[in-house]
Order: C-alpha cells, then structure tokens, then sequence
C-alpha cells in the first residue's frame, strides 16, 4: 500500500485547496510544488515542471480549441445567432411549445457552429426564456430546453471540450469530433420527445398563442438567407474533417474563415466584433491553458510517484470487470461534476481514468464519448453546475437554484439513458468515426 | 498605491490584447496553411511550429489579467461551509498562497530564462527557436499575477464576488 501515501496527498491537496476556493489552476500549481518536494527531488522538479509547461500546451493538436472558440464567438456576437432563430421561428409551425421547439433546434445548429455550452446557454437563455415566460410557458418549460439544447455542445461537434479530452488522453480527436454527432442528433430527438411528452400531460405549461400565418414562400426564403449558408461553416469543420480534406485544426482555421467570409456576405463584419471575440477567446484559452499546463505535471508525479499503478492494481484486484468499472467511473465524475467545472474534473480524472481503460482495454473514442456525455451532466447538476448559474443570471429576480436544477433533471436523465444506449450499442459512437 | 496598481493592471491589460493578437495570427497561419497546400504550393513550413509557440504565449500573456478581472475559474464547495469570519480570513490566506506560489514559480522561470540566454539554448522544431523566449511569457505572466494577487491582499477588490454572466468556460 506504498501507493496510498502520494494518492492520498496528491488528490487530498488538490480537492482541499480547490474546495477552499483556490483557483483551479494555482490549486495545481501549488499541489505540484508539495508533489514535488516530497517525490521528485525538490527544486530540479520544479525547475523542471516550469520547463515543461511550454511542452504541456505548444501542441498543434490543442490548435483547435481557441479557433473553434473565436468561431462560436464571431458567430453570438455579429448577430448571426439572431438570424438563425428568427428563421427557426417563422418555420415551426403553431405547435405547442412551439419556443421550446425553437430553442431546440436552434441549440442544435448552435452546437454545430460554436463548440461552448456557456455560450449557447447564455445566447438562448436571454433571448428566449423571457419570451418565453411572457408567452406563459411555466418556469420547467423555459429553462429546462434551454439547458437541455444549450449542453449539447459539448458532444455535438464541433466540441472544445471533446478537442481538450482528444489531446489530453491521446484519443484521435478528429475521430472523437464526429463520433459526437449521431449520439448528439439522437440526444436531440430525445429531448424532443421529451418536450411533446412534457406538453401532452400538461397542456398548460406551454400555453398555445395565436402565431401569424406566414408564407411558405416567406419560410423557404427565410431558411435560404438565413440557415442555409450557416451549412457552410458545418461542412468546413465537419465535412472536411469526415472526408479526411483536413486535421481537426485545419477544419477550425477553415470554420473560422467561413465565418468571416458569412460576416462580410451579411455586412456584419466590424473590427470591434472580431477584437470582441478574440477577447472572449483570449479569456477562455488562458484559463483552460493554464489549468492544462498546471496539470499535466500533476499527471507526472501522479504516475511517477506510484500512486496511479498502485490504485489501477488496487482496482483491478477486485476484479469488478470492464462494466462495473465504467459505471464506477461515471458514478465519480458525476459526483465531482456537482461541485466542479468541466475542464478541472476533466484533468483530475483523466490520470486516473487513462490507465484503467488501457487496463480494461476499452476502446478510446468510445470511452471518450461517455466520459464526455458524463462531464455534460455535470454543467446542470446542482449547487455548482455552471450553467444553471447562466440560467440564474438571465432569469427573473428570485428564481431559486431548486426551480432551475429541477427543470434541468429530465433532461439529465435523458443523457444517462444515452450513456446507457451507448454501453449497450457502441456502434452509435463509432458507426461515423469509422467512416474515416 | 493607486497609480502602482492602476500601471500594473495596465501592463496586465496589454499582455492580454498581445495574447489577443496572438490569436488572431495563429488563425492567419493555419488558415494560410490550408489554403497553400491545397493550391498545391510550396507548405509553410513554419506555420506548425510558429502555432504551437503561439499557443504558448496564449497560454500565459492572460494569466495576469485573468486574476485582475477574475477570469480564472475556481469552485467554493468547502469554502461555503464555513461561518463568514473564517471565510475572510481564509480569503486571505488563498490570496498569500497564490502571491508565494506566484513568486516561486516566477523566480524559477526567471532563472531558467536566465541560464538559457547566457547559454545560447535553442529549441529545434521547424525553425530554432530561442529558448529564452519559452521562459519568457512564463516569467511575466508569474510575477505580473503576483502583483495583481498583491492588490486582492491588501483589499482592493476581492475575487469571490463574480456575476454568473462573467463566468468563463468551455
């Protein structure tokens, strides 16, 4: 049980520090200076950890993430979003809960064009749930699609999460990209159902309103200014990367010019949104890269301290088998996602989750995709999910954790049953990636 | 004391609009890239190389600014138990844990980048890159942050209080 000793300090310190209110990334920082001195040699250690941050995140493959961030950004901010949602609103016809409709399938093509649930979540939070409360949609049915539609980023591609998950653990992040996009579309028609299901046995949730008779032709026209083009930016990171044109990075160089080359056609372009969005971009990449640089040493002393052989041994002595394991694993980060963000569980668990999956030999886009699917729920899992605050922060005055957390649960539960979907049928995981 | 942290946060401010920058060119390189090769000319050769340096100074230029404008995400769960006394002295103590482990790290970057100069190291990749310009961003951003961490200390603003809105995240 040698093992125990730097497991114990090295996860007991980071969850300590971090639960005090440290930030993330000087929470790492700090466990590895500890680290360090007491398993690998003091001072050269460090100096080495400082070397070794430019190796940490001087990787093509992390390219990606920023551009697919300036992406979504240029998008949000010129107002294209707009334009999505007005032309979703003139074609859903006079359904009930018709706006829940709406946010649903714009949440989806937001997805494919920005890879943040933040951004989503806050674009369609303030948007559309005070529409909707003033049309008379009960509090569920405003907050509950828009966290539903607003999370699906993060497994539709493209997702900068599953681009930092591809990197970190050596997954082909091209293949993790699009091995998101099925299980993503099924995860839309769920919470469809979900929406039909919701307003059928409770009709008043989502009260009926008189909508103007638009035009078919009015409609066509609609969707061919504004939707169509935005296919676009989906076949230029998507397509090229499922018809092998380009890398992940290249296909987001590419998204980023096409959405350049939509601003101009829109006369949307100005100097002001593109310093805006590289703003936004600056702000999360700084932060993400941070963290990523901190724990990467992290992962270092971790194995080179013994603690990851000793614990997977440890494991693996209980002879739980490959299902067991996975269960175990999802069942942790739902737990962590309670209390953390994406990006911290994520490098927390990684050097603890790695070595278990090679042991179990499970098969890496795969695991990959519930690991992400399992990180998604925990944006809406309270006191801490990220963005029920997003959602607290547009809705009116005096909406309650609870009234948002409870409207968030069904849809949470309809992930879970994806995760489930996949264990049983990996092939709606790995049917797309294996077209490359 | 004023004008000491108005410059600091300043300098903090322009290496942020220079991570910005940054940015930006990484997207005109790789987008550069693409379009070259696939017009079948020459590959820049350099662009890989000069994307992942990129990223690097991306990585740190913000830092400081990040802890001036609260940009670096942190989670309380453990904080929140405690009676509101304890929570300021706490406060306190995170923000000297941050100022040391600031300064130490800054220090050894410091002297890294030091040894590297009078060294004359190189990193080789597709063109020889100073090594002392990998230390570099790490140095500033280190001892910049400690500066900003300086200021939550002595009561300027403190870091727990952040609207929903500004929360940054993937």
């Amino acid at each position: 049980m040698a093992w125990l000793f730097p497991f114990a300090v090295l996860v007991g310190t980071i969850l300590v520090l971090m639960g005090l209110g440290l930030p993330v990334a000087f929470a790492f920082f700090v466990t590895n200076v500890i680290g360090l001195y007491l398993f690998f040699g003091g001072s050269i250690g460090v100096t080495q950890m400082v070397a070794n941050f430019s190796d940490a995140v001087s990787t093509y493959a992390l390219a990606p993430l920023p551009m697919f961030l300036v992406m979504g950004s240029l998008f949000f901010r010129s107002g294209l979003g707009e334009k999505v949602i007005y032309a979703l609103d003139l074609c859903i016809g006079n359904l009930r809960g018709r706006l829940a409709y709406v946010v649903l399938a714009a949440g989806t093509i937001f997805s494919a064009l920005s890879g943040s649930s933040l951004a989503n979540t806050g674009m369609m939070g303030s948007l559309m749930v005070p529409e909707m409360l003033k049309r008379g949609y009960k509090p569920h049915m405003a907050y509950g699609p828009v966290l539903g539609a607003g999370s699906l980023a993060v497994i539709i591609p493209p997702s900068s999460l599953a681009v930092l998950l591809g990197s970190l653990a050596q997954i082909d992040v091209g293949a993790l990209l699009i091995a998101g996009a099925l299980p993503g579309l099924l995860l839309v028609v769920m919470y469809a159902a979900l929406i039909f299901a919701q307003t059928k046995i409770d009709p008043d949730a989502a009260p009926h309103y008189p909508v103007p008779a638009v035009r078919a032709a009015e409609k066509v026209r609609a969707v061919a200014v504004n939707m169509i083009p935005m296919s676009v930016i989906v076949f230029m990171v998507v397509g090229t990367i499922i018809l092998g044109i380009a890398t992940p990075t290249e296909s987001a160089g590419l998204g980023c010019a096409a959405v350049f080359a939509l601003l101009f056609v829109y006369r949307r372009f100005s100097w002001s949104v593109v310093w805006k969005s590289l703003d936004d971009a600056m702000k999360v990449t700084g932060m993400t890269f941070l963290i990523i640089s901190a724990s990467t040493t992290f992962s270092q002393i971790f194995a080179f301290s013994g603690a990851s052989n000793g614990f997977i041994q440890f494991i693996v002595g209980y002879d739980l088998g490959p299902y067991p394991m996975l269960l175990m694993m999802v069942l942790v980060i739902l737990l962590l996602g309670m209390f953390m963000d994406q990006v911290s569980m994520m490098l927390i668990t990684l050097p603890i989750f790695l070595p278990i999956a090679q042991q179990f030999g499970y098969e890496p886009v795969w695991f990959g995709l519930i690991l992400l699917l399992a990180y998604e729920v925990g944006f809406t899992t309270p006191p801490f999910g990220l963005l029920l605050f997003i959602m607290i922060g547009v809705a009116p005055k005096g909406t309650s954790l609870k009234t948002v957390a409870m409207s968030a649960a069904p849809y949470i539960a309809l992930t879970l049953l994806l995760i489930l979907l996949i264990v049983l049928f990996p092939q709606i995981a790995l049917f797309l990636p294996n077209l490359i | 004391m004023d004008r000491l942290f108005a410059a600091i946060g300043k300098l903090s401010l322009a290496l942020a609009a220079a991570a910005k920058v940054v940015l930006g060119l990484i997207i005109v390189a790789v987008v550069a890239d693409v379009c070259v090769r696939n017009l079948g000319l020459r590959p820049l050769a350099w662009a890989v190389s000069a994307t992942e340096y990129g990223l690097l100074y991306a990585a740190f230029l913000p830092m400081p600014w990040l802890v001036h404008s609260k940009g670096h995400v942190f989670v309380e769960f453990l904080r929140q138990a405690l009676p509101v006394r304890a929570r300021a002295v706490l406060e306190k103590l995170v923000y000297l844990a941050c100022i040391a482990v600031s300064l130490y790290l800054g220090s050894v970057a410091l002297s890294s980048l030091i040894s590297a100069a009078a060294g004359g190291e190189y990193e080789t990749r597709s063109f020889d890159m100073p090594k002392w310009l990998v230390f570099l961003p790490i140095m500033l951003a280190f001892y910049l942050s400690a500066l900003e961490w300086l200021g939550y200390l002595l009561g300027r603003d403190t870091l727990y209080t952040l609207d929903p809105l500004e929360m940054e995240g993937l």
